[in-house]
């Protein structure tokens, strides 16, 4: 059986996947930065799967609970030990994340003298999404580290 | 920095004590298998509070069960 951790990590890893991809789709299949925050349709339907993303990754977490009632023990200290060490790697990622995009940015936009505001959307929707799989992920590679099987 | 590692003797002491498992040592440590399966291949330095509850169980002394990799260097 696996601990709560990894769980969690594997559904997290599927639901911010599933929302990263589609909002990639929607934001760039539809124009891209340039016509998003004027397109109203799409900002809608980005909030959406990012609200979808975020009830469904919400209920995944209360579902996978500890409950009162439990026989089992679902995580220690590793499990907690695994958790601390992969939030501080998402945070370092989350950081290089937005340092490269900001760069890429400013790099592209360097002579136009301005950038379209779609891409402070894309910004915030993919730091949410990137946060969230890098910690998915971090965990995963540490369980896998700081494991046998489980 | 290089990477703790610590040694144990948790497998052995499991087969001298009635061929305990991995889940039954776990439950009275209070942690998970995996947790055990991990300090046994020795991927998992533990807490000294887990180190104490697991030396007891075994009736052992906290440097019975583990020991650092270079303890024959250590004055």
């Amino acid at each position: 059986m696996m601990t709560q951790t990894k769980i969690r990590a594997r559904y997290g890893l599927g639901i911010w996947g599933l929302v990263a991809t589609a909002f990639g789709l929607v934001f760039f299949l539809g124009g891209g930065a340039a016509t998003y925050a004027d397109d109203s349709v799409r900002m809608l339907v980005a909030a959406l799967i990012l609200a979808v993303g975020f009830i469904g990754y919400f209920s995944m977490l209360y579902l996978t609970r500890e409950k009162s009632n439990a026989t089992a023990l679902i995580r220690d200290e590793r499990d907690l030990e695994i958790a601390r060490q992969a939030d501080e790697i998402a945070l370092v990622a989350v950081l290089v994340f937005v340092f490269v995009v900001c760069i890429a940015l400013f790099l592209g936009y360097e002579t136009a003298g301005s950038l379209p505001v779609g891409w402070m959307w894309f910004l915030a929707y993919a730091t949410a999404c990137f946060g969230l799989l890098a910690q998915a992920v971090a965990t995963l590679a540490l369980h896998r580290e700081m494991s046998g099987n489980g | 920095m290089a990477k703790e590692k610590i040694n144990n003797h948790i497998r052995k002491l499991r087969f001298e004590q009635g061929e305990m498992t991995q889940q039954e040592l776990g439950d009275l440590c209070g942690c998970t298998r995996q947790t055990i399966i991990a300090l046994e291949q020795e991927r998992y330095v533990p807490s000294l509070i887990l180190a104490i509850k697991i030396a007891r169980v075994f009736g052992k002394t906290v440097d019975d069960v583990f020991q650092l990799p270079d303890d024959g260097n250590v004055e």
